[in-house]
């Protein structure tokens, strides 16, 4: 390569990434914030001029024929990639729009802790301890799930959102993130992580108190409590009791009383955690309209209510799992007969039995029964990865170190990785990790 | 001397006993007592010989002497000629070579084949049998007796059986419009002791359920009745009848069977009005649980909207004022809703359908933002 071409190599990758940089300095403008930390000067430093302005300087400025030569050299060592721009300091839901789409924001540690105790899968778990933050995308149905929150009309029945998918395209992160947007709004979050659980992977069983024939699970309930405390630190505090709940002759709930009295009692006797979700669940359930309350009833595969369970009762038949306490008391929380909130679900088909996962439309995981309960919804569909969402993916793999490999630095080390995965995001995932 | 030519008179007279014996091959019992004579007679010539001493016996060294094996040689053996498929020319009449159905036969098939299942990369260097003595190629039906050329002689020869195609049936469109009843039945002539076959007497009628005359009540109860008769994606109806002995006892029958059906089809009994839901043949929005929910979603939000004293802005502003169940299933979102629904249900869902849904979900509750600001703006 002779020096007039190496030189205009380089002008044409700095042109790029000039016009990169001016796109988002009039995103900047428009009221949004958007940078990129790849791209610092440190790329652009040296071969340009220390003293100049490091950006939108066109090659033709370079002095003289050395220098030419030695900026190229310097580009071609360096490859400069116009996918680089994989993440955005806009870490606050309510702010971000399309502009944003594609990038990762990060979530705050308070805020991943109080909010995220539970609900998010267990591989995204271990990838967030091992990279030291958490990072989700910016994608378009969390995006178009938040808008119509924003626009929403609380004095209207609730309506609900049904998020459905591929396996592994993102519904949980989706729904996370939609949580996030709402704990920052100040809504009530009634997150239900992955009721699939309550159904098989039960810690005991005990007949309800309450109603004859219900099975209660108290573990199961009492750890919902603990995640409905952490998550709504204040409204527990704020919200009375409208009625009395009486428990056992001794035990009861004054009218008055606040919320977070139930939710201790719940944990104190857990015989009775599962009545105390019901209760919980009522009252946000009636209160929510009167004192101006927005409630965000998040339930993460959600055909698991009306699926079998692993319970038998004493005729040694499988319960259906309807028939426990919990599940019972959710269900009333998805039909909207009730305002001030907004019902936002997702159907999976891992929540389903083995026999039952050949498709991913909410019909087919509902059931006849659950899509009876949940018509009219809003099915929002949570594609695999753009093209754009893959690259910055990778680029944010790249960035923690979690890709070592040279080649994955290489446009067709991108393209193996984005063909392996078939832009799937969990497959992508699982591909770029040793497992 | 004397001694000596008494020997020798006595070794005459055995071998002429000998001789005598051999002569006398019938009787194998004389023979017999004979042979034990005579070795008796030879041990006793040994010994004679011995004492004799007149030459000396030459031993011979095996190996050394070069032996006369002419009686042993091999006859020589025809040579073999070529297989035929090594002799044919190129431009040979193939229906002479292979002139009816037969087994595969390495020598005939001039062309390269393979066949076969090779387990490991050691088993026959790893290649697949080639044709010679291959018996998978024999176990495996083929169609060297049916080549273009075959065809062409056996129409050649079945020409002059032909009658003209009748004018007017050019298309098989034409031949449904004119004949929409199709009557299958098959004949088997061979030579045997009887011409009789059972399989003779099997007919075959078919016809498209669209020919019918049939409004929806009576397609759908003729679907229920004929059952697995009914192929849903030809939308062909097929009645095969093989329970009576002759051919035309079951042409009869199933001609009996189709008008015996159409006209109950068409009969409607009080019970049928009990039909439910959980009965219908596809989804009906109208009797649906999803018409109730939606109703009563909307009446709720109409009265929710008349209490607020807000601006109209945030209200569903298509809802009228009268909010009886007529008025409601008049109005164009909630009809686009049901279509869409209906769609989802019985069409099956994909990608399509359910967008679609949800956009008709989105008209009906108001529910802005998302995708339709976004196409709006």
């Amino acid at each position: 390569m002779d020096a007039p071409m190496k030189a205009q190599h380089l002008g044409r990758s700095i042109y790029r990434l000039g016009s990169l940089l001016t796109r988002n300095n009039s995103v900047g403008t428009a009221g949004e914030r958007t940078t990129c930390l790849r791209l610092t000067a440190k790329k652009l430093h040296n071969p340009i001029g220390s003293s100049r302005k490091p950006l939108l300087l066109p090659c033709r400025q370079l002095s003289n024929l050395a220098e030419q030569f030695q900026a190229a050299s310097d580009a071609r060592r360096q490859p400069v990639n116009v996918h680089t721009v994989f993440r955005t300091e806009e870490d606050d839901p309510i702010q971000q729009s399309s502009a944003q789409e594609g990038l990762f924001y990060t979530v705050p540690e308070g805020e991943v802790k109080r909010l995220f105790q539970k609900g998010l899968s267990v591989q995204f778990t271990r990838q967030v301890k091992t990279f030291n933050e958490t990072c989700f995308m910016v994608r378009k149905p969390a995006l178009e799930v938040i808008d119509c929150l924003k626009h929403l009309d609380l004095n209207h029945p609730a309506p609900r959102f049904l998020l459905y998918g591929n396996n592994g395209s993102g519904k949980t992160l989706t729904m996370a993130h939609i949580i996030h947007y709402c704990y920052r709004n100040k809504w009530l979050i009634l997150h239900a992580p992955w009721p699939s659980d309550w159904n098989c992977r039960y810690h005991e069983t005990s007949p309800s108190p309450h109603k004859a024939g219900r099975i209660d699970l108290p573990v199961e309930a009492a750890e919902w409590l603990v995640n409905f405390r952490s998550q709504n630190a204040d409204f527990v505090r704020d919200i009375k009791l409208s009625q009395r709940y009486v428990w056992t002759k001794r035990e009861t709930a004054e009218e008055g009383s606040p919320l977070n009295e139930i939710v201790e009692f719940g944990l104190n006797r857990m015989k009775f955690a599962s009545d105390c979700v019901g209760a919980i669940l009522k009252e946000v359930r009636n209160q929510a309209a009167m004192h101006k309350i927005k409630v965000l009833v998040a339930v993460d595969g959600v055909n698991a209510f009306w699926n079998m369970t692993t319970i038998k009762n004493p005729e040694r038949e499988l319960l259906t799992a309807d028939q426990l306490s919990l599940v019972h008391n959710y269900k009333k929380m998805l039909l909207s007969n009730w305002t001030h909130g907004a019902i936002v679900c997702s159907v999976d088909a891992f929540a389903n039995a083995r026999d039952h996962r050949e498709k991913h439309y909410p019909h087919y995981l509902l059931g006849k029964e659950g899509y009876k309960w949940l018509d009219p919804f809003v099915p929002v569909h949570v594609p695999d990865y753009s093209e754009k969402e893959a690259y910055s993916c990778i680029e944010y793999y790249l960035d923690r170190n979690w890709i070592q490999h040279e080649a994955a630095q290489t446009e067709e080390g991108k393209k193996e990785l984005i063909f392996l995965s078939n832009r799937n995001p969990f497959q992508l995932m699982r591909i770029c990790s040793s497992k | 001397m004397e001694g000596m030519s008494s020997v020798r008179k006595l070794c005459f007279a055995h071998f002429r006993l000998l001789r005598l014996s051999f002569d006398q091959t019938a009787q194998s019992r004389t023979f017999c007592r004979e042979a034990a004579l005579y070795q008796r007679s030879r041990h006793q010539r040994n010994i004679t010989e011995i004492s004799e001493e007149e030459e000396f016996r030459t031993y011979e060294i095996p190996g050394l002497k070069i032996k006369d094996d002419t009686r042993y040689k091999q006859r020589k053996r025809r040579q073999i000629p070529p297989p035929r498929y090594r002799q044919m020319p190129i431009d040979q009449d193939w229906t002479n070579v292979w002139p009816a159905a037969s087994t595969f036969k390495w020598s005939v098939v001039p062309f390269p084949v393979r066949q076969g299942y090779v387990e490991t990369a050691t088993e026959n260097d790893g290649v697949i049998p080639p044709k010679y003595a291959n018996a998978e190629l024999m176990k495996i039906p083929n169609f060297l007796h049916l080549s273009p050329a075959h065809v062409k002689k056996h129409c050649a020869a079945l020409k002059e059986f032909c009658t003209e195609w009748p004018a007017g049936l050019e298309t098989d469109e034409a031949c449904q419009k004119h004949f929409p009843v199709e009557v299958q039945s098959s004949d088997y002539v061979f030579s045997g002791p009887s011409i009789r076959d059972p399989r003779a007497r099997t007919v075959t009628v078919k016809l498209h359920l669209s020919d019918l005359e049939l409004d929806y009540h009576a397609r759908d109860k003729f679907i229920r009745l004929v059952g697995d008769c009914y192929n849903p994606d030809s939308d062909e109806v097929v009645f095969t009848s093989e329970r009576c002995p002759l051919k035309r006892q079951n042409d009869d029958y199933i001609r009996y069977l189709l008008t015996a059906i159409y006209f109950e089809s068409w009969k409607k009994e009080a019970w049928e009005d009990e039909k439910a839901e959980e009965d219908m043949e596809k989804y009906f929005w109208e009797i649906s649980k999803s018409k109730d929910t939606v109703i009563k979603l909307l009446q709720t939000t109409k009265e929710i909207d008349k209490a607020s004293a807000s601006a109209g802005d945030q209200k569903l502003q298509y809802l009228p004022d009268d909010t009886s169940e007529e008025s409601l299933l008049a109005l164009k979102e909630v009809q686009e809703y049901r279509d869409a629904i209906s769609e989802c249900m019985n069409d099956g869902e994909d990608d399509n359908s359910i967008s679609k849904y949800g956009q008709a979900v989105r008209k009906l509750l108001g529910i802005r933002g998302g995708v339709n600001t976004e196409a709006a703006s």
